[in-house]
């Protein structure tokens, strides 16, 4: 499906941004409950409007699709749907990632209108300074987090040519990709060590972006930048090389 | 291999889901007699109700990939009644391992809960009301597939309504708030409702949990036939082993 057909079935975009926003709004009302009850003291550092803050970019950035990809390529290996596509003169993972993508256009602007939405009418949008250097950075590292991310799908959905069932991996994927994106709790909750870890893998990578509005995040930018251009030139040749080995592995029945 | 990487999947799932939330307990400190323990035993109970409702009923949320692929067809052609042909078509063999998981943390739990007898057969006529209302949503839910058919995965998404609030410590939660996780989406009664029994036990909470069940069940059956007349055959040819 492209941009055009995703407009077309706005209805289905609506769907899928309600969605998202219910199941978002859910945790942030969660979490204002459990910061009223502590008077609105902040919680290592973190106050309401921050913690609210990064999953709301969670949210926008999961909205994205790059979470499609993975049942998408897995099925096609799966059933043999792959070989209408190999033939053809485009390499089949960047036609999957730029179809993820641009079916998701709708959705990211929806939820993008939400969180405005919710911002302006809760006035709970974070209060923290250098805002346009914090946007700046932000966007290079959603830009880097997104390829990450993308590649890291893409690596799980071909993984299914050797895994038979690779859900379990996607499983564990998509879970780390939600605790260190904060989607359950900020990841300014758990201890130092732990989060240092985490911010270390590619699935903590992936997600920078959503410390966004936390104190520290200017500070940190240097090491998240690199951390980012190291694993995406990493994933860039390991799916590459997994992609080739998987076409060779890749047998046509015909029929 | 598969079997084994399922079941290792959803161990390492449910494992990381106790993790970041005994640190949230920890930042947070106890909070409306919400503690580590109280955690503990919400996030074994859910992952239990989760795990035998997909292990028994897995095909719940199998509804996208049955009417778009056109193979809900043959579920149309058998004598037995379709809400139970479309529950007991696929067993989750991932599910298995919550199952497991979740039993042997229910069992950890009572152990350092220390209960009576009484409250051990409380928690025993409780669970089937989380495990028939997470069933249950998850009809209603999948049933959205015959509404929106070109979104793929909606219904999963929507079924995420009750399954991301049941592994929070919505227990805490009071006022309209509480109301909502009982009546709207039933995710207290899947994990927070049983722990109540150890917590602060009323009569109340118990036929509360069976009579939203009994509702959320109804609706069901009801949902599932409304949606049937907006399908349409596919011609689909197949067979079933």
């Amino acid at each position: 499906m492209n941009v055009r057909q995703a407009w077309y079935h706005k209805k289905a975009a609506s769907v899928s941004v309600m969605s998202w926003s219910i199941r978002m709004g859910m945790t942030i009302l969660l979490y204002y409950f459990i910061y009223r009850l502590r008077n609105g003291d902040a919680v290592n550092g973190i106050d309401f409007q921050v913690a609210a803050g990064g999953m709301i970019i969670y949210a926008i950035y999961a909205g994205s699709g790059y979470r499609s990809l993975f049942p998408i390529i897995n099925r096609e290996f799966k059933t043999g749907g792959i070989e209408i596509w190999i033939n053809k003169p485009i390499n089949y993972i960047q036609l999957k990632i730029a179809e993820v993508f641009g079916k998701s256009i709708p959705v990211v602007l929806g939820l993008i209108l939400a969180a405005t939405a919710f911002w302006v009418l809760s006035g709970q949008f974070p209060q923290v300074g250098q805002m346009p250097l914090r946007i700046g950075a932000g966007f290079v590292l959603l830009l880097l987090g997104l390829l990450i991310a993308t590649l890291l799908y893409a690596l799980v959905g071909i993984s299914a040519i050797w895994l038979i069932d690779a859900q379990p991996a996607y499983l564990i994927l998509d879970k780390l990709i939600m605790i260190f994106g904060g989607a359950y709790i900020p990841i300014g909750f758990f201890p130092q060590t732990f989060r240092l870890v985490g911010e270390l893998l590619p699935t903590g990578a992936a997600i920078y972006v959503t410390q966004l509005f936390y104190p520290d995040f200017l500070t940190n930018f240097p090491r998240f930048l690199i951390t980012q251009i190291i694993w995406a030139l990493v994933l860039l040749f390991v799916v590459y090389r997994a992609y080739i080995s998987a076409s060779t592995k890749l047998t046509v029945n015909g029929g | 291999m598969s079997f084994g990487l399922q079941v290792l999947g959803m161990f390492l799932n449910n494992i990381a889901f106790f993790i970041i939330w005994l640190f949230f307990i920890k930042a947070i400190g106890t909070t409306n007699g919400w503690g580590v323990k109280e955690v503990f035993g919400l996030l074994s109970i859910s992952i239990f109700t989760y795990g035998v409702s997909h292990a028994l009923f897995g095909s719940m949320n199998g509804l996208d990939d049955n009417v778009i692929s056109g193979s809900f067809d043959s579920l149309l052609t058998k004598p037995k009644s379709l809400y139970v042909r479309i529950l007991n078509q696929r067993f989750s063999v991932s599910s298995l391992g919550d199952l497991i998981q979740g039993f042997i943390g229910i069992i950890i739990f009572l152990i350092i809960m220390q209960p009576s007898i009484q409250q051990v057969l409380l928690l025993a006529l409780i669970l089937p009301t989380a495990i028939l209302a997470e069933v249950s949503f998850g009809i209603v839910t999948g049933c959205i597939v015959f509404w929106f058919p070109q979104i793929e995965g909606l219904g999963n998404a929507f079924f995420d309504l009750i399954i991301t609030p049941s592994i929070q410590p919505i227990g805490l939660l009071e006022g309209t708030m509480r109301y909502i996780y009982i009546f709207v989406i039933p995710a207290m009664l899947l994990g927070g409702f049983p722990v109540e029994i150890f917590t602060k036990f009323s009569w109340y909470t118990i036929i509360i949990a069976y009579l939203v069940a009994i509702a959320w069940w109804l609706l069901s059956k009801l949902v599932l036939k409304r949606a049937l007349r907006r399908y349409e055959s596919a011609n689909f040819f197949g067979y079933n082993v």
